[in-house]
């Protein structure tokens, strides 16, 4: 009967973050800030989230891209 | 995805695995339940692993799919394994049911999200009713002329509405005010689509040889 949860698990865990960690936990971070940031000054956080979004973007591609180089 | 693995196995019993997820998931919504922030979190992570895929895609750095062969493949796959003798089609069913499992889960954290935040969750729900019935109308419809869209370009533009409304709502559920209101989400859409054509135009000069293409 542990085999179901464990492959649910496994499954959640390849859905959610899967060869991206760098996504999974930047996102997480992101949220967290925005909402720091947007509790004070609300325009900071408007533009916070678009341009770390798009920061968390270039990492992953530069990360992408740079493992492609190796192999 | 029902009407699709509803066609390789010659019937649309499976469809009926779809809709008692969807059921299901339907009776568990309870007014007092508060909402969850996973969708404004969860969106806009799967949505930039879609975007990041699709773009390494687009310039060679990940091979491509072949769509012709692995469609024909798991064709013959789903068409092998008989019936049971009572004419049911577990195999359809079972994929069926994971399937719009995972999607009728993103509608419940949704309806959910937008619905108990604004407190209008009767108008939520009845939208998602709308929009399931809408887009399964459209599969119908227009399903073979879905197939023509390269899957690379479909999985560029859902990353792109996935980034888009995951930082809407992410950045809503974070206290963010967007100005405009829900208007704000096109130029999200537009922002991102301009720094994913700069990716891709900037990964492509590069350069990381031939496209490659697996099946």
């Amino acid at each position: 009967m542990t085999r179901w949860p464990r492959a649910f698990a496994l499954f959640c865990y390849e859905f959610a973050v899967g060869d991206t960690p760098e996504l999974a936990i930047g996102v997480g971070l992101v949220i967290v800030a925005t909402w720091a940031l947007a509790g004070k000054h609300s325009p900071l956080g408007f533009w916070f989230i678009q341009a770390a979004v798009t920061l968390l973007l270039a990492v992953s591609l530069w990360r992408g891209a740079v493992t492609k180089a190796r192999t | 995805m029902a009407f699709r693995f509803g066609g390789c196995r010659g019937g649309l019993r499976m469809s009926t695995g779809g809709g008692r997820c969807v059921w299901s998931h339907a009776r568990q919504l309870r007014p007092h339940q508060r909402a969850p922030c996973g969708g404004g979190e969860s969106a806009p992570g799967v949505g930039l692993q879609w975007l990041r895929k699709a773009i390494l895609r687009a310039t060679g750095y990940r091979p491509k799919h072949d769509e012709d062969a692995i469609y024909h493949r798991e064709v013959e796959r789903l068409s092998g394994p008989p019936r049971t003798q009572s004419g049911r089609d577990a195999i359809g069913f079972t994929i069926s049911f994971k399937g719009v499992l995972l999607e009728g889960m993103e509608i419940v954290m949704i309806v959910l999200t937008l619905g108990l935040s604004s407190g209008h969750l009767l108008v939520a729900s009845s939208a998602a009713l709308a929009a399931v019935i809408l887009v399964a109308a459209v599969g119908v419809l227009v399903s073979r002329q879905l197939r023509e869209v390269p899957e690379n370009a479909m999985k560029l533009a859902v990353g792109l509405m996935l980034v888009s409304f995951g930082s809407f709502w992410g950045g809503q559920g974070a206290g963010v005010s967007w100005p405009g209101g829900d208007l704000s989400l096109l130029g999200l859409l537009a922002g991102y689509a301009v720094v994913t054509w700069l990716a891709i135009r900037f990964l492509g000069q590069a350069g990381s040889g031939p496209v490659q293409v697996v099946g």
